[in-house]
């Protein structure tokens, strides 16, 4: 298969210990790998705590910034790249610094890339905490309207299976029963202030980004894929579902 | 190359998780969930739906609602895994030319790494938001147990979705990956993943980041939505021996009590009792009845004692595979939602011996240890190295139906290896090349991953020209074959899929198709979007 080829590439990425490591420019070679250890080290653990981001990794930035070389130990390469035997203990020396420098400058540009990593994430991780606070309230009004419209729906089932038994009720209980009625409506007032909003259902053509189907009921009196009933209400908060209304839909005969 | 995202790909639901600043995040979807249900809703107006909303309308589309594709990725249709799904499924499994297995949905057939791919292009979309950049690069888990045919799938279905699949990797390797585990000592991990459907038990052994995985066992048909079943069994007779009444004839009534089920199960894993509560569930001439009980801990344990304890057994085969005893094993760890009732806990320290780690969500680790690979390939992870090892040998059909091996499993992968053969006959001017994945010993026995000749030898006894026979297979596991005749260095080659799955030119015509959906999706949401404005 043709196109595959590239990607598998960049498979050989980590396995660099194979062969060439040329190709990809952060493989680098297996010394500074282990030179960077140190610093990784620390990358890996922040990867393990994967709750908080924000101010660990903003302070982490700093601290790669301060002097990419400086503090660095240097024990590794120097050793590695011991000169050939011709030559006097200056060229040696020469050679030894060539691929100090060399070196080095390979830690800067990784450290480069490192940090215009982390300053794009940060910036990408900013710019949604702005759109993110902007949405907590509505967040916040769905979380506990989510925990209270169970209540809500209760309520209303205990009205509708009083109202259907009305007749043989005494007129003590009517009254007690419109009390607790006018509370339902207060309720429903209450979440209205919220911004809560009942999702329309019956008579709407049914429609799985607000309703779910919990049953089906094949008929001549409505249009297929019409709410024939809403069994519980939906609600949502301006265009953020808080839960679907749960319908009965009509299906062809 | 961008970001990489980790996607764990799911039976019954799928996650995805991203490396940000060196730290994990779980992408939330665009409703807000941390996980979405894999579910692919195809309605009559040409909608392509996914995940929770293609649910909610699963009971009046049920023809046309596709789910558990993970079920039929990279299978035969006459194999037994399908040919059981079909007995249930209220979608349509068909046979396709190559006998791959595929999903027929309103007069049209879909392979289901197209299915997969309907999901992942969701999936990517709602990363796209979270990071606010293009996403073109992923890491796909698959269970270690899949093929290479299974493997090829997966990253066909990626492909499709219009994302470069950087490499697919076993799911408990990525969720020992997510433990940090692996990266300097020799250890054994037990990773036990309890899911919404299926139960899979790995044994792994690492040591300087090669990923070895030593066995796996299971039960395809075992998971969460059985204890589901068992609560509101539960709750219904209880209601019966009560009342007289049959919740589990009420359509609305079974709804609210599937509700109540999971929020018990759930409440249970953290406190000992919880409060069933379901006022006016059902009505009789006698006026309306509520459900009201208390479900202690123990209880609860009680009905689904003998679901856990069919983990035990393939736990003890996974070890006897492994050839280790329980002792040996340094590390188990928990995945998927359900381990986190205390009954699985238990059972697991019963069989190990040894308490198992939880502190990871074991809904998200997966998917979080594929984005820890995918930073190790980006570079930004730089302390781990990721090898794994090939899940089953691989070989070729030999004289007699016989079955020669030419790489062992668990081989550490990418890896080349070849082998001489020669001709049967005198003046044989051709061979086949059959290539197989398994370990039996008869060809019949072990998947077929494809067919070809080497044609072209020229005649001489038998015995007498060399053939070799080279195996390649790439970081991800996938395989191709190559087979030289020396005397000529006449050359034929093969990257596996052709008796399977999905050709490149199909592949090319699914994703044009896939990209036009793409477009299609927008168009319906910015629809939405207005509609709800102007209401």
């Amino acid at each position: 298969m043709a196109p595959e080829k590239k990607s598998d590439e960049s498979n050989r990425i980590p396995i660099n210990f194979y062969d060439s490591d040329g190709e990809n420019g952060h493989d680098g070679d297996p010394d500074e790998s282990s030179l960077e250890n140190s610093s990784d080290d620390q990358d890996f653990t922040n990867t393990m705590s994967s709750d908080d981001t924000a101010p660990a990794t903003d302070t982490d930035v700093p601290e790669h910034e301060d002097g990419p070389p400086a503090p660095l130990p240097q024990a590794d390469g120097s050793t590695e790249e011991v000169a050939p035997s011709a030559g006097g203990p200056e060229v040696a020396e020469l050679v030894a610094t060539r691929a100090e420098l060399k070196r080095l400058e390979s830690e800067v540009k990784e450290l480069k890339e490192a940090l215009a990593r982390r300053q794009a994430d940060f910036e990408n991780y900013r710019k949604r905490m702005e759109r993110e606070r902007g949405e907590t309230y509505s967040r916040v009004v769905v979380d506990i309207a989510a925990k209270l419209l169970p209540v809500l729906d209760n309520l209303k089932r205990a009205l509708e299976t009083e109202a259907s038994v009305e007749a043989s009720e005494s007129d003590e209980f009517r009254h007690f029963l419109s009390g607790v009625d006018l509370i339902y409506k207060q309720l429903n007032g209450v979440l209205d202030a919220l911004g809560v909003k009942p999702v329309p259902a019956e008579g709407e053509q049914f429609n799985p980004h607000l309703h779910e189907a919990v049953v089906t009921e094949p008929t001549d009196d409505y249009e297929p894929d019409t709410v024939m009933q809403e069994i519980v209400r939906g609600f949502r908060v301006g265009d953020k579902l808080i839960r679907p209304a749960l319908v009965k839909v009509a299906v062809k005969k | 190359m961008g970001k990489a995202i980790g996607i764990d790909l799911g039976t019954t639901n799928c996650c995805v998780s991203v490396l940000e600043g060196g730290a994990v995040q779980i992408v939330p979807n665009k409703e807000g969930g941390r996980t979405t249900p894999s579910v692919v809703g195809f309605t009559d107006k040409g909608e392509r739906l996914v995940g929770q909303i293609a649910k909610r309308q699963a009971v009046t589309n049920a023809a046309n609602t596709v789910y558990a594709v993970k079920r039929l990725i990279g299978r035969k249709y006459s194999s037994t895994e399908v040919q059981r799904m079909r007995e249930t499924s209220a979608f349509e499994i068909v046979d396709s030319p190559n006998g791959d297995a595929r999903v027929r949905v309103q007069g049209r057939s879909y392979s289901p790494p197209e299915l997969s791919g309907i999901v992942l292009q969701r999936l990517k979309a709602a990363a796209e938001d979270f990071l606010g950049e293009p996403v073109t690069d992923a890491i796909i888990t698959v269970p270690a147990y899949f093929d290479d045919t299974q493997r090829q799938a997966t990253k066909d279905a990626g492909k499709i979705a219009g994302l470069t699949v950087e490499r697919i990797i076993n799911e408990p390797t990525a969720a020992a990956l997510a433990y940090g585990l692996g990266k300097t000592n020799v250890e054994r991990i037990a990773v036990y993943d309890l899911g919404g459907g299926t139960f899979d038990i790995s044994i792994l052994e690492m040591s300087d980041g090669v990923f070895e995985v030593l066995s796996t066992s299971g039960n395809t048909f075992l998971g969460g939505e059985d204890i589901d079943e068992r609560i509101m069994n539960w709750m219904a007779d209880e209601f019966l021996s009560d009342t007289g009444i049959d919740l589990r004839k009420d359509r609305l009534a079974l709804q609210r009590l599937k509700e109540v089920a999971e929020r018990a199960k759930c409440e249970l894993s953290s406190s000992t009792e919880t409060n069933i509560n379901l006022p006016f569930i059902a009505a009789d001439t006698t006026g309306p009845k509520h459900f009201n009980k208390t479900m202690t801990r123990t209880e609860f344990e009680n009905l689904i004692v003998d679901l856990i304890d069919q983990t035990i057994e393939p736990c003890q085969k996974a070890l006897e595979d492994a050839k280790l005893k329980p002792t040996d094993i340094d590390k188990v760890i928990l995945v998927g939602g359900q381990t986190r009732s205390p009954i699985v806990e238990r059972t697991v320290e019963k069989i190990f011996g040894k308490k198992p780690s939880a502190e990871i969500n074991p809904d998200e680790v997966v998917a979080m240890g594929a984005a820890i690979q995918g930073g190790v390939l980006t570079g930004e992870v730089k302390d781990i190295v990721l090898l794994d090892v090939l899940p089953l040998s691989l070989g070729l059909e030999t004289r007699g139906g016989l079955f020669t091996k030419i790489i062992d499993r668990n081989s550490t992968i990418p890896l080349r290896n070849s082998l001489t053969f020669t001709t049967v006959v005198d003046n044989q001017t051709s061979v086949e090349i059959h290539i197989l994945q398994g370990e039996r010993e008869v060809a019949g026995g072990n998947r077929s991953l494809g067919k070809f000749e080497l044609v072209g030898i020229p005649p001489s006894p038998r015995g007498v020209p060399q053939i070799d026979v080279a195996f390649e297979v790439d970081a991800n596991g996938i395989v191709s074959v190559s087979a030289q005749d020396k005397a000529t260095g006449r050359e034929q080659q093969m990257r596996i899929t052709p008796t399977s799955g999905l050709a490149p030119n199909e592949i090319e015509q699914l994703i044009k198709e896939a990209e036009g959906h793409a477009d299609a999706d927008r168009m319906a949401k910015e629809m939405v979007v207005l509609r709800n404005k102007l209401e």
